[in-house]
């Protein structure tokens, strides 16, 4: 899915501005970015088209809005049932809805020095999963006279970086399938719960704390145990760089891992004995995901 | 034998050391149109006007874009005796702000500073050669870059022309002051000084287009009014003409001086019969006739110019030979005849790129492609006419302006003398196919005749000698049989001259009788030249010399000639002549 | 005995053309694989952004005649397309390679000497855009023939297609 930079939008106008905790702050506006704007129209139609032809068709940002409008279920705030804030950005809730594997940033400015017309312009494809950046496109487009239309100059810019951007999508996809997709967990324990991470299980015959078990848990469900335990206390555990597996397997059928999934995989096994916890899993976004202990 | 090898060793060693001095500087393969400027000096004098109406009325050769500002002059107050010196030149051409006005007029700048770069795109889009054609079809925005002559602001020039030394020929003898003008000229070249890095604050300072505000509009004309845009000297030039003639101005200039010689060695003597007067050219008002040799003087100019700066010599590949042709024609100022020379470009062990001199041609066919090019641009015939190695496809052609003209000087036995010897002037007028067509003019002179000095005495009792001399103009075909060998019949008609020292005359012979000093003479020959080593040649000529006068009329030549030791009387008869040829 | 002598000397002349034959064939192979493996040294420049699906670049290539140095430039441009990947130009972004496992050529060795063989497949992807043929300082005389530049137009697209057909190249979305 392509997705217009926020830089662009502020430079563009295409914004809207909400208070938020007093202070003014703006959000893209794609919606009428879309509709007022032609360029980005067709940026986003000639990247389609090559991607179309090596069989990756793009998400519509324009498509995924309207259906999110039609739906109307949007929602920025989530509540847990205790009253306990969770909070996802409307374009974390844009990645989660629309589950589109790689945002592709798009930015470029038109550059006039004296007659000459030219486009600098920069595509960054982010990983949805991970915020990172996969491949980082920038450039600049041969000057041309005034009198080029945009689109010619534009589409210049597309297959200028076209094959170097697909390039950046293949090493990443390798490492995908050598190395399992990257996304991060977040364990909240929440006042109701009984128990917190420190709490000590029985595991063989000997006692191990909740956080040691939820690690060995990690060790055996990540791709060649590749995962980093970032933050550990009684109440919350961080991991980051959590590699896993493409697939998984969900009521005997295969198909396409994401944070959730994997966070519901979790969940299922801290309900279980001899934890019996009330385990919640809350999405942010595709490769983010709270878990939460002690309500749902 | 020591210093045989000694001497074999040094010859060696100069000769290669000349040699690789020749390969060391490479030729460029690329050229851009140019654009050129004609500013005139003023003195503060009666010839200013003239002046202002020859840049006024001039029309600039095809191969430049011409960028007529407003500025035609610029007013230096120096008597015009004297020449500007260069340094003049230089601070008044800097001081002018032209270059600045050029950069006005190439991006259609207007009062309220704003500026469009139609012009320049325009001028892009007709520079483009072929290959530029069929790489923009390749390109994705490839003919909107096309279109962009950026490039072409940097080959912008300004000539600037100081016309001096404008005087009347006054005839020593008579006192008598000519219709026509002789001057003096110096020509030098600027060009400015606008490349990327220019260009480039020049956009960001003064560049506003018409849908820019006011403010902006006016900012731009502020920063343009204190923008510096400098000029570089290129080149400068001497020339000197009359009105009359120009060696190379063109060949209209040349059948000027070939009609002078022409009226010259016929009126001499018509005019004492007092019945050509007519026959010379009416006079004209005396502002044309200056202009005349101000546009002669600048022709010449150009000519010596183009020589020297290599961004105004026209360079074009070869793209195919049997017959050779290159993708080259009016639009570069490309006349029949005009001269090239052949590179070719090899690299050495250390991957130096070298290029290497090799044959001339001359055009032939010469395609009209004033046009944008399509990529199936007409290309213009050539034939090689020097060089051992034929020219192949891919080389390059440089543009060599030549005067078109060859001077020989023979040595000839029989004809109308026993023994004379001859110089020929022939002047390129058309080239073809099959070969040359040449103007030609010739004059001999009979040496054996000055040995007669005594048959005839003045009252004193003194010999007096003889003196003798001929004239005579035509025209030839050069048929080329290879590269190196033509063959050119001929036909020319002449005046022989035989007259008797300090202008004597025979006292019994009336007026009439003593002014026919001269016999009219008609020569068809055949002129054989070997190249040796262009531009030098060998030539050998046979023809015959038929006398048309009756010699045996009583007339001072016929009474000289028939005085005159019978093996060296003038008449009609077959000759032989040998010499060189030098082609310039 | 004179018999004898007859069978030797045929026999000798039998074993004498087909040692003249092999030779023939294990240097005119030899050849061929010199022509292929000796590709490390060319020079490539991207011109401009090239049309849809398109490379637009100056390629260098050597022979003994013009017309063969103009045959290897073309099949040094797919061979840059292929392995070596294509430099960035003043206003084009670099261009990666189709094969990127450097190792493609070693393991394909065959395909390649068929795919790039004198008229093989590889012409399906280069069009010429110089005008007639080489020519001024794109055109060198050098020792032992000639170093020539051409303007190509490469069907790069097409090219990584047939790749990742033959299996050469592995298609974006394969394993998804």
């Amino acid at each position: 899915m392509v997705v217009p930079s926020d830089s662009w939008c502020i430079r563009n106008g295409f914004v809207t501005e909400f208070q938020n905790l007093g202070q003014t702050q703006q959000i893209p506006d794609y919606g009428t970015a879309f509709r007022q704007n032609d360029e980005i129209r067709t940026v986003i139609s000639a990247m389609s088209e090559f991607m179309a032809a090596n069989e990756f068709p793009l998400q519509s940002l324009e498509a995924e809005l309207n259906r999110i409008n039609n739906e109307s279920v949007e929602m920025s705030l989530m509540q847990g049932k205790s009253g306990s804030v969770i909070e996802e950005s409307p374009v974390e809730a844009l990645r989660r809805t629309a589950k589109a594997d790689i945002i592709l940033n798009l930015d470029y400015k038109v550059t006039m020095v004296g007659p000459r017309r030219q486009i600098e312009f920069n595509l960054q494809a982010i990983d949805a999963y991970s915020s990172k950046i996969i491949s980082g496109n920038t450039g600049t487009s041969s000057p041309v006279s005034s009198a080029t239309p945009m689109t010619t100059i534009l589409e210049e810019a597309v297959l200028s970086f076209k094959d170097n951007f697909l390039a950046g999508l293949q090493r990443h996809f390798d490492d995908l399938f050598a190395n399992g997709r990257e996304i991060s967990v977040t364990l909240l324990r929440y006042d109701s719960s009984p128990v917190d991470f420190d709490s000590e299980f029985e595991f063989e015959g000997d006692m191990y704390e909740l956080a040691e078990h939820i690690d060995l848990w990690f060790s055996n469900n990540t791709v060649e145990g590749r995962y980093s335990l970032n933050d550990k206390s009684a109440n919350r555990m961080r991991f980051s760089q959590v590699r896993i597996p493409l697939y998984d397997t969900v009521m005997g059928k295969e198909r396409a891992a994401d944070a959730q999934s994997f966070g519901n995989k979790l969940a299922r096994m801290l309900r279980k004995e001899p934890y019996n916890l009330v385990v919640g899993v809350t999405p942010k976004g595709l490769g983010e995901v709270w878990i939460t202990i002690g309500d749902k | 034998m020591k210093r045989t090898v000694s001497v074999i060793a040094l010859l060696s060693a100069l000769l290669t050391a000349n040699a690789q001095e020749k390969v060391k500087e490479v030729v460029s393969d690329d050229y851009d149109r140019s654009g050129l400027t004609v500013i005139v000096v003023s003195r503060g004098d009666m010839y200013d006007e003239n002046s202002l109406d020859f840049v006024n009325t001039l029309v600039i050769d095809n191969k430049f874009d011409a960028n007529p500002i407003g500025t035609r002059s610029l007013f230096l107050k120096k008597d015009r005796t004297q020449p500007l010196t260069a340094a003049e030149a230089d601070s008044l051409i800097r001081n002018s702000g032209v270059s600045k006005e050029i950069l006005g007029y190439i991006y259609n700048r207007k009062e309220d500073g704003s500026m469009d770069d139609g012009l320049i795109r325009y001028r892009g889009h007709y520079n483009a050669d072929d290959q530029d054609v069929i790489n923009a079809a390749a390109a994705k925005v490839g003919e909107q870059h096309l279109a962009w002559g950026e490039g072409l602001v940097n080959s912008s020039y300004i000539l600037l022309l100081d016309f001096f030394n404008i005087r009347r020929p006054v005839d020593e003898k008579t006192g008598e002051v000519s219709d026509s003008y002789i001057l003096d000229a110096n020509a030098f070249v600027y060009k400015i000084d606008c490349g990327s890095d220019k260009l480039n604050e020049f956009y960001v300072t003064s560049w506003a287009s018409a849908t820019d505000t006011p403010e902006r509009k006016a900012a731009a004309r502020e920063a343009f009014d204190s923008l510096r845009l400098d000029v570089v000297p290129v080149a400068s030039a001497r020339a000197s003409s009359t009105s009359t003639s120009g060696l190379a101005g063109g060949s209209d200039a040349y059948v000027d001086v070939l009609a002078g010689l022409l009226s010259k060695s016929l009126g001499q003597e018509e005019d004492k019969e007092g019945q050509v007067k007519e026959k010379t050219s009416a006079p004209v008002p005396e502002e044309n006739t200056v202009v005349k040799a101000q546009k002669n003087a600048f022709a010449d100019a150009m000519f010596k110019l183009e020589k020297m700066i290599p961004g105004w010599q026209v360079g074009v590949a070869v793209i195919s030979v049997k017959p050779i042709k290159a993708k080259v024609g009016r639009k570069e100022g490309l006349s029949n005849g005009s001269r090239f020379r052949a590179y070719s470009y090899e690299e050495d062990r250390d991957g130096n790129l070298l290029s290497r001199k090799r044959g001339y041609l001359r055009a032939a066919k010469v395609s009209d492609n004033r046009q944008f090019a399509t990529g199936r641009t007409e290309p213009s015939t050539f034939y090689q006419i020097s060089g051992v190695r034929n020219i192949e496809e891919g080389w390059i052609l440089k543009e060599k302006k030549d005067l078109k003209v060859g001077v020989s000087a023979n040595m000839r036995i029989g004809g109308l003398s026993a023994l004379s010897v001859n110089a020929t002037l022939d002047y390129l007028i058309h080239f073809s196919k099959l070969g040359s067509a040449y103007a030609i003019v010739s004059a001999g002179l009979d040496p054996l005749v000055y040995t007669q000095n005594q048959v005839f005495k003045d009252k004193e009792d003194n010999p007096v000698a003889i003196s003798n001399f001929n004239l005579a103009v035509g025209a030839g075909y050069g048929f080329r049989a290879g590269r190196f060998v033509e063959l050119m019949p001929y036909v020319v008609v002449g005046t022989d001259y035989l007259k008797l020292d300090g202008d004597m005359v025979f006292e019994d012979f009336t007026d009439e009788e003593n002014n026919k000093n001269a016999a009219f003479f008609l020569e068809p020959g055949l002129r054989a030249s070997f190249q040796v080593a262009y531009p030098f040649s060998i030539c050998l000529k046979g023809g015959y010399d038929l006398l048309l006068n009756d010699i045996d009329a009583r007339t001072h030549y016929g009474y000289i000639n028939r005085s005159l030791d019978p093996r060296l009387r003038h008449r009609s008869g077959v000759f032989i002549e040998a010499g060189f040829r030098y082609a310039f | 005995m004179l018999n004898i002598f007859r069978i030797m000397k045929k026999t000798v002349a039998y074993i004498l053309v087909l040692l003249m034959a092999a030779t023939a064939v294990s240097a005119q192979n030899k050849e061929r694989r010199k022509s292929i493996k000796s590709w490390e040294n060319y020079e490539i420049t991207t011109e401009k952004v090239g049309t849809e699906g398109t490379k637009f670049v100056k390629v260098w290539g050597f022979g003994k005649t013009v017309d063969k140095a103009v045959m290897a430039a073309k099949r040094n441009a797919v061979h840059a397309c292929l392995f070596r990947g294509l430099p960035a130009g003043p206003n084009a972004n670099a261009t990666p390679a189709i094969c990127r496992d450097p190792n493609t050529f070693r393991n394909n060795e065959a395909y390649f000497e068929e795919f790039f063989a004198p008229g093989g497949a590889y012409l399906r992807f280069v069009n010429m855009t110089t005008d007639g043929t080489p020519a001024g300082q794109d055109r060198r005389k050098i020792k032992g023939g000639y170093k020539c530049a051409l303007y190509i137009q490469v069907m790069y697209d097409n090219l990584k297609r047939q790749m990742e057909a033959d299996g050469i190249a592995k298609k974006l979305s394969s394993g998804f």
